[in-house]
């Protein structure tokens, strides 16, 4: 049996039934500088590199549950995360690129190191900050 | 008609020369009134690929054939397609063609190799485009269910049933249309196709089809079960069929991944 006849016997019931998405973790780890400050949290992913388009913007208080990303289409992706206080001031940044799906590349986790920021600018929210979540759409956080 | 196969010649070079601007005003003249009209004047015209462009246009749109304008634009765009040496896309149209008029007749103007390829997709279409009506009884009215056969083309994108009343015609859409309704039914079904040509039909505005509350069998709701045990083995069977499904299903399901990644977070881990 071809390749692609394999391809098209394992998947075609996906068009009737549906598949199961594949699944990874999605995992940051705060500067110990910013254990204290770190107040909302801005998640990306981006497309191709850390550098692309944000595709998704995902943002929630520290602790707090998240929203359950969207499915992510195979390639290579940026994850990145930014730290806020809770004066909504950005503190701290990080990412890193993935490969997926993970069945193809291998890749167990995605874990991103968010570090401090050398210098740290005013806030950018001109609205509510909502301990580190701005309430404005656009305001970044 | 000139045919589809018909090469470039000088003669024909010379004639085309003359006929331009004769053709261009008929084009631009058709275009306003009739897109079929344009494409017809393309083809004519040996613009064979524009010709099927505008095929393509009339084709995709709601709303604008009727069935036997759909029956000539098949015809029309085959030959265009064969001209072009697209022999699959022209046998798409002749099988789609011989779905809805198996009698369907090509001039003896059409080139042999043309010929041969009408004969192979008329022998391959077994049986026309038809449909098949269930009426039956449900709580309240009637249900009825629209299966298209011999649908090779896909021709039939969707259904129409149009339900004749005391105050006129109640449509509803889909192959399955549930209808409240006391007494007998008369109602006409239609299969909507390219550019909104009806494709296929059961009954007439004049000659409906007709349900009678008292003929017809019950869904479910027992109305037309009685003691005869068939039904009740019917939903037995059906109810196994549909628990054996989702059990595929569920073992596909949970058996198959997709290439989708969905991430699980963020989520910090040194809190």
């Amino acid at each position: 049996m071809s390749a692609r006849a394999l391809a098209i016997y394992l998947f075609a019931p996906c068009l009737f039934v549906g598949c199961r998405d594949q699944e990874v973790e999605w995992n940051y780890s705060l500067a110990p500088t910013l254990a204290d400050s770190a107040s909302g949290i801005l998640a990306h992913v981006r497309e191709g590199s850390c550098t692309g388009e944000r595709l998704s913007t995902y943002r929630f208080k520290r602790g707090e549950p998240t929203v359950m990303p969207t499915p992510i289409e195979p390639g290579t992706w940026g994850f990145e995360v930014e730290a806020y206080d809770s004066t909504c001031r950005r503190v701290g940044v990080g990412c890193v690129e993935a490969v997926l799906p993970p069945s193809e590349s291998g890749v167990e986790a995605i874990d991103v190191a968010v570090d401090a920021l050398d210098i740290v600018d005013p806030s950018q929210c001109a609205d509510i900050c909502d301990e580190g979540i701005c309430i404005r759409a656009d305001a970044g956080a | 008609m000139r045919t589809a196969c018909s090469g470039p010649k000088i003669g024909l070079g010379a004639v085309l020369f003359l006929l331009v601007p004769v053709l261009a005003a008929h084009a631009s003249t058709a275009r306003a009134q009739d897109p079929l009209a344009a494409a017809r004047a393309e083809l004519e015209a040996a613009r064979f690929s524009e010709a099927v462009r505008l095929y393509d246009t009339a084709y995709g749109a709601p709303s604008g054939l009727d069935r036997a304008s759909l029956l000539r634009l098949l015809r029309e765009r085959a030959l265009a397609r064969s001209a072009l040496r697209d022999t699959d896309g022209a046998r798409r149209d002749l099988v789609a063609l011989f779905s809805l008029d198996q009698g369907a007749q090509f001039g003896s103007e059409a080139a042999p190799s043309f010929m041969r390829l009408i004969d192979e997709a008329r022998a391959s279409v077994r049986e026309p485009l038809s449909l098949a009506v269930e009426a039956l009884r449900i709580d309240g009215g009637y249900r009825i269910v629209v299966r298209a056969a011999g649908d090779r083309s896909g021709l039939a994108r969707s259904v129409r049933v149009s339900v004749l009343t005391e105050n006129g015609v109640e449509t509803f859409a889909g192959p399955v249309a549930e209808i409240l309704r006391d007494g007998d039914l008369r109602y006409v079904v239609e299969a909507i196709g390219p550019g909104g040509a009806v494709v296929a039909s059961l009954g007439s505005i004049d000659a409906p089809q007709e349900a009678r509350a008292g003929d017809l069998p019950g869904v479910l709701d027992g109305t037309g079960g009685g003691d005869d045990p068939a039904p009740w083995i019917a939903i037995g069977i059906g109810a196994g069929v549909v628990l054996l499904a989702v059990g595929v299903a569920l073992a596909v399901f949970f058996s198959v991944t997709s290439d989708l990644t969905r991430p699980i977070g963020p989520m910090e881990i040194n809190p």
